[in-house]
């Protein structure tokens, strides 16, 4: 934004303020000692709102409620499952693959780049669509 | 004479200025009333999901695309949408018109059961993952691989790590190597004084407004300038509605995995292990020197997020004979998604890589 230039002045004015905004941002808030008050700050509000989910938790236990930690375990659990789903799909999928044809579909996978295509003559790209590919030698 | 000159100057003026409070009002209660615009409308199936990760495929919008296909790494920290701000604009779109078979790996808020994801997961196991299911429906054994400013750190990653296997072409957007140079977030993460670990282990995933302050802290100048500009503009309805998108994209931010902050804060910021050549993810030195294949890498000159002293190295450092640099004017938005992007960036990056894809 600051990097434009233009003529209107009430634009200058707004891009001289940003700039001079960010210069003293940057002044104060690379300094050593703003990184500490912000970091303080940030543990400060990080304390509060543990001590707060604690006693949240043990409220929930007395009234026989599940906590956040508890829902986050079932759904870890859920996500272990996931996990291995996604494993398994992978290798139902290895082996179907090995046992059938390409099941490639799409566009022609032909195309050239402009310097190359400039040099031969174009064919029609209209009639390329096609089920499945004769895709290059395969480096496997 | 001159005195009427004037007058219907004067009456030009004031009509101007009628129509565009009248439309000021309009927009401004659009602004506040209406829901956030549509972005990302580039039409796309959904090839894989898993937890946080999804794995687009865009529909080709060509007859005949280039041989190998793009596999674009989304910044853990935004959306795909965005590179799919919207039509006429949109990167993603560029390439599909281009001829590029394109798939783009987008994130979704980590679930807090997901706060043990690691940065071997973000950068090794997902885009392992992702590469297979691309190579399997494509039929093609290599991809180019895309990344945009943490996107890139996860490509580089990947690369190095397995030298290439999988890769034809590596293509980085303001990509950091040398995290001591990246201003505010140096500092604040600076190991003097900030306990990763102890805000890991008590809040899990990092919330997206602790990200959001930490871009902020970079150009503190930027958001009221926003404003005030936005104030200005109010009557213009395509400066309005060009806004929007672009602040949503600013402050649609993501929480980060808590095991991938603290890997990255110690990994990268504290032991700068990328510029070192020392970092290791899951048994694997990802050395910059082992990157052999091509690589484009384009940084903005005004780019406050990611300063080019901090993503510069990654040429001077990566092993491969081809390699290109482009530096344009911009910061770091305007260097993939508006005016300089359409007529610099995108050109440039097609001449490169359609040489490089059949």
């Amino acid at each position: 934004m600051a990097g434009k230039k233009s003529k209107d002045p009430i634009q200058k004015a707004v891009e001289g303020l940003e700039e001079r905004i960010n210069v003293l941002g940057r002044a104060v808030l690379g300094t050593e000692e703003f990184g500490k008050l912000m970091n303080g700050a940030v543990r400060a509000r990080l304390e509060v709102r543990k001590s707060f989910s604690d006693q949240m938790a043990k409220n929930l236990h007395f009234y026989n409620m599940p906590s956040q930690e508890d829902v986050v375990l079932l759904a870890e659990q859920c996500g272990r499952i996931e996990e291995r789903l996604v494993t398994v799909e992978s290798l139902l999928r290895k082996l179907v693959d090995a046992n059938s044809p390409s099941r490639v579909t799409g566009p022609a996978r032909t195309r050239k780049p402009k310097s190359a295509a400039a040099k031969s003559t174009p064919e029609p790209t209209a009639t390329k669509k096609r089920s499945s590919r004769a895709a290059p030698a395969k480096k496997k | 004479m001159g005195e009427g000159k004037a007058d219907q100057k004067n009456s030009n003026r004031v009509s101007q200025l009628v129509e565009r409070t009248i439309q000021r009002n309009i927009n401004g209660a659009s602004y506040f009333l209406s829901s956030d615009p549509p972005v990302g409308l580039t039409p796309y199936d959904v090839v894989h999901k898993r937890g946080t990760l999804q794995l687009f495929h865009y529909r080709p919008q060509v007859d005949e695309v280039y041989r190998t296909p793009v596999l674009i790494v989304m910044a853990t920290t935004n959306r795909s949408y965005c590179l799919d701000m919207m039509p006429g604009v949109s990167f993603v779109e560029f390439l599909l018109k281009a001829g590029y078979d394109v798939y783009m790996m987008d994130w979704s808020p980590p679930r807090p059961e997901e706060k043990s994801l690691s940065l071997k997961d973000y950068s090794q196991t997902f885009i392992r993952e992702c590469m297979e299911i691309v190579q399997r429906e494509t039929g093609e054994d290599e991809v180019s691989l895309m990344g945009y400013c943490m996107g890139g750190v996860l490509s580089t990653i990947y690369t190095a790590s397995y030298k290439g296997e999988g890769v034809r072409n590596l293509i980085c957007f303001t990509t950091p190597i040398n995290f001591k140079e990246m201003g505010a977030f140096t500092q604040t993460t600076d190991k003097k004084h900030f306990d990763v670990d102890r805000m890991v282990d008590l809040i899990g995933n990092i919330p997206p407004n602790f990200v959001l302050q930490g871009f902020m802290l970079t150009e503190p100048g930027a958001k009221p300038a926003a404003q005030i500009n936005l104030w200005r503009n109010m009557w213009d309805t395509g400066f309005v509605e060009n806004f929007r998108k672009y602040d949503r994209w600013a402050n649609d931010m993501l929480p980060l995995a808590g095991e991938y902050f603290r890997d990255t804060t110690k990994g990268l910021f504290w032991e700068n292990g990328l510029y070192e050549g020392t970092l290791m993810v899951g048994g694997r030195n990802a050395n910059l020197s082992n990157i052999t294949v091509p690589i484009f890498h384009a940084q903005a000159e005004h780019d406050s997020l990611i300063p080019p002293e901090a993503s510069r190295p990654l040429i001077e450092k990566v092993g491969s004979k081809d390699k290109t640099e482009l530096v344009l004017k911009g910061g770091h938005v305007s260097l993939v998604a508006g005016a300089n992007a359409v007529g610099r960036l995108w050109p440039a990056l097609d001449n490169w890589l359609s040489e490089r894809s059949a």
